[in-house]
C-alpha cells in the first residue's frame, strides 16, 4: 500500500523535473542556473527589464517556453482522453482517433495546406475533428439511443471515409511542397509551436480536462456499460458528455500538434498495470504522465539530430517496446 | 406494501414478445420468485419492475411511484439490482465495485467518499464477503463475483432487490446466495423479486412464487398454491411429482415418461 502511495505521488511529479530538463535542452546552450535564476525573475515581475543577453530571452520565453507548455497540454489531452474513452468503450485498445476525431482533423489541415492558403490550418483541424465526431455520433444514433458497438463501427467508417478523403487531396496537390506540408503535418510535431498556439488551445484542453477529472469516479460507473442505468446513471447522457469533452480537447490538440499516435493508447494503459485500473486515480495520473511522456517525446525529437523527427514517430517507435516490455512483466495487469 | 402491479402490459419488439395481464404484488419482507420455462418473461417482467422497460398499459408502482417515469437516479435509490451476466470491463478492486452502488446518492461530478467506501465496505460484510475487499473484481469466482454485486446493490439502500441469481453458479453457491437474499430481506425488511429455473430452490427460498407461462402468470401465491403438479405440467409440458417433505416442496420430474414420449 506505501509502495503504491510513493509511485502515484512520482508518476503525480512526473512533469516537474520533465518541464525543467526540457528547457534546459537545445542546440542554444544557456547555463540551467541562468534559466533558473530567469524563470524565478519573470515570475516575481513579468514586465521586468531583463538582465540577461537578449537572445537568452528569445531562447527561452519565444521558443523554448511555449513549446514546452504546448507540449505538455497536448500531451494531457490526449491521454486524458484515451483513458476516458476507454473507460466508456469498456475496451482497454480504444485510442483517441477511434471516433474520427484524428483524420477528420487530418482533412481539414490537409485541405487548408492544399488549396487554402490564405486560412490558418489550426482552426480548420479543429474545426473537421470536431465534425467527424459529431458524424459519428449521429450516424450511431438508432431510435434515441448510442450503443457502444455502433460508436465504434461509425467512427471506423467517418475514420475511413476522412482517410480517403486525405488520400484523395494528397493526389490533388501539384505543388511537391504543399503535399511534403501535408505528410509532415500528418506525422505530428510540436516544431510550429508558438505563444499564439498555447492561448488559443489552452482554454480549450484544460476546461475539457477539468471536466474529465470531476467526471473520473464516474467513469468508472459508466465502465460498466448498460448497466450503470441500474445503479442511477443516465448513461447516454453521460457517455455524450464525455464524448463532447474528449473531442474538443483532442481536437484541439491535433489542431496544434498533427497526430500523435500512441499516447492516449498506452499511456492509461502503463498507468492501470502500475497502480491499478480504477479511474479516480488513472485519471489525474494519465494526465500528469501524459504531459510528462510527450514533453520527453519532443526533446528527442528536437535534440537527437540535427533536424527535427516529428514527434509523432518518437513516440510509436519509443512506446511500443516499453509497452510490450510493460505487458509481459505485468501479465496484461489482470486482463483476462 | 411495496410493489404493485396493475395489469401490467408490456410488449418488447414489434409484438414479438408480450406480458400480460399481470397483477403481482410485493410487501416489504417477502422474496417473490418469478419462475417459468425459457421465454416466458420472467426476465422482462423483472427489467419492467426496474423500470428499465416501459410497460404500455397500467405500470409499476413502487411505494405509490411509478418507476419507469423516475429519473434513474431515483429508481436506483429504490431498486437494487443484481445483474445476471454481468460482463466485468476493467480489472478494479471489488470494494470499488461495491462502491458504484452509490453512484445514485452522489452527484454527477461527485466521487465516492469516505463514507461511501465505509458503506461499501459494510455492504461487503453483510453478504460475508468482506475478505474480497482487496481482491482484483475480474479474478474472483462466479460465486465470489454474485456475493459482490449483491453487496453492490446493498451500498444502494434500496427498498427493493431484484435478482436472477445466475445459473453457472454451482450448487453450494447456488443455496448460499438464496440464503443470502432471504435472510437480508427478513433483516433489513427489503423486497426481493428474484427470477430462478429450479422449481425446488423457488419452493424452498421464496415467501410467494409467481408462476409465469407466455407471458401472463399461470399463478401466485405461496409455494403449495402454485407449484402443483397439475400447474408446472401445464407450464413446462412436463409430467412431474410433487412431495412433501416436511415443510419443504419436492419436483421431481418422471424422466422415465419423458424420455418414453
Amino acid at each position: 500500500m506505501n509502495r503504491r502511495r510513493v509511485l502515484v505521488a512520482t508518476l503525480a511529479l512526473l512533469p516537474v523535473p520533465a518541464f525543467f530538463l526540457s528547457l534546459f535542452l537545445g542546440s542554444y546552450r544557456i547555463p540551467p542556473a541562468e534559466i533558473f535564476f530567469m524563470l524565478a525573475t519573470k515570475m516575481v515581475n513579468p514586465f521586468t527589464q531583463s538582465p540577461w543577453p537578449e537572445v537568452y530571452g528569445v531562447v527561452l520565453f519565444d521558443i523554448r517556453l511555449p513549446r514546452v507548455i504546448l507540449a505538455m497540454l497536448v500531451g494531457l489531452a490526449l491521454a486524458v482522453s484515451g483513458a476516458s474513452l476507454q473507460a466508456i468503450f469498456r475496451n482497454p485498445l480504444v485510442d483517441t482517433c477511434i471516433l474520427g476525431i484524428s483524420s477528420g482533423a487530418a482533412f481539414g489541415a490537409a485541405i487548408t495546406l492544399a488549396f487554402l492558403p490564405e486560412i490558418a490550418v489550426q482552426p480548420m483541424a479543429f474545426f473537421f475533428g470536431l465534425l467527424a465526431v459529431m458524424l459519428a455520433y449521429s450516424m450511431a444514433k438508432v431510435r434515441g439511443e448510442v450503443s457502444t458497438v455502433s460508436l465504434i463501427l461509425a467512427g471506423i467508417i467517418v475514420t475511413a471515409f476522412f482517410s480517403a478523403m486525405v488520400s484523395l487531396v494528397k493526389f490533388l496537390v501539384t505543388d511537391p511542397h504543399q503535399l511534403a506540408g501535408i505528410v509532415y503535418w500528418l506525422m505530428g510535431s510540436l516544431s510550429l509551436a508558438s505563444w499564439k498556439y498555447v492561448v488559443q488551445v489552452s482554454p480549450l484542453i484544460l476546461c475539457g480536462s477539468l471536466f474529465l477529472f470531476l467526471m473520473r469516479w464516474r467513469l468508472n460507473i459508466l465502465s460498466m456499460g448498460e448497466e450503470a442505468k441500474l445503479l442511477g446513471v443516465d448513461v447516454n447522457r453521460e457517455r455524450f458528455l464525455v464524448i463532447v469533452a474528449t473531442a474538443v480537447i483532442t481536437a484541439a490538440a491535433v489542431s496544434v500538434a498533427g497526430i500523435i499516435g500512441w499516447v492516449g493508447l498506452i499511456i492509461p494503459h502503463i498507468i492501470r498495470m502500475a497502480v491499478g485500473a480504477d479511474n479516480k486515480v488513472l485519471i489525474p495520473l494519465s494526465m500528469s504522465v501524459g504531459a510528462a511522456f510527450l514533453l520527453l517525446a519532443d526533446d528527442l525529437a528536437r535534440s537527437l539530430t540535427s533536424y527535427e523527427i516529428p514527434v509523432g514517430i518518437i513516440t510509436t517507435l519509443g512506446g511500443a517496446p516499453f509497452f510490450i516490455y510493460l505487458l509481459r512483466k505485468t501479465g496484461g495487469g489482470g486482463w483476462r | 406494501m411495496i410493489v404493485l402491479e396493475r395489469d401490467l402490459c408490456f410488449s418488447y419488439g414489434a409484438g414479438a414478445f408480450q406480458l400480460e395481464d399481470i397483477n403481482l404484488e410485493v410487501r416489504a419482507g417477502e422474496v417473490v420468485t418469478l419462475l417459468g420455462p425459457n421465454g416466458s418473461g420472467k426476465t422482462t417482467l423483472l427489467y419492467c419492475i426496474a423500470g428499465l422497460y416501459r410497460p404500455q398499459r397500467e405500470q409499476v408502482l413502487v411505494n405509490g411511484k411509478e418507476v419507469s417515469k423516475l429519473p434513474r437516479r431515483e429508481a436506483a435509490k429504490i431498486i437494487g439490482f443484481v445483474p445476471q451476466d454481468h460482463h466485468p470491463s476493467f480489472p478494479y478492486l471489488s470494494l470499488d465495485v461495491v462502491a458504484m452502488g452509490r453512484a445514485a446518492h452522489l452527484g454527477l461530478l461527485g466521487s465516492s467518499k469516505r463514507r461511501d467506501l465505509e458503506i461499501a465496505r459494510r455492504a461487503l460484510e453483510a453478504v460475508g464477503a468482506f475478505h474480497l475487499a482487496d481482491r482484483i473484481y475480474t479474478q474472483v469466482s462466479g460465486g465470489e463475483r454474485q456475493l459482490i454485486l449483491i453487496a453492490r446493490a446493498l451500498a444502494q439502500e434500496p427498498k427493493i432487490l431484484l435478482d436472477e441469481p445466475t445459473a453457472h453458479l454451482d450448487f453450494k453457491n447456488q443455496v448460499r446466495v438464496l440464503s443470502l437474499v432471504k435472510r437480508l430481506v427478513e433483516e433489513r425488511k427489503l423486497a426481493a423479486v428474484l427470477t430462478l429455473h429450479d422449481p425446488n430452490l423457488a419452493s424452498m427460498f421464496s415467501d410467494r412464487i409467481a408462476l409465469m407461462n407466455n407471458g401472463r402468470l399461470a399463478a401466485y401465491g405461496p409455494p403449495e398454491e402454485a407449484l402443483t403438479a397439475q400447474l408446472l405440467r401445464r407450464v413446462y409440458q412436463l409430467p412431474v411429482h410433487v412431495h412433501q417433505l416436511r415443510d419443504v416442496r419436492l419436483i421431481i420430474p418422471e424422466f422415465k415418461e419423458v424420455l418414453g414420449s
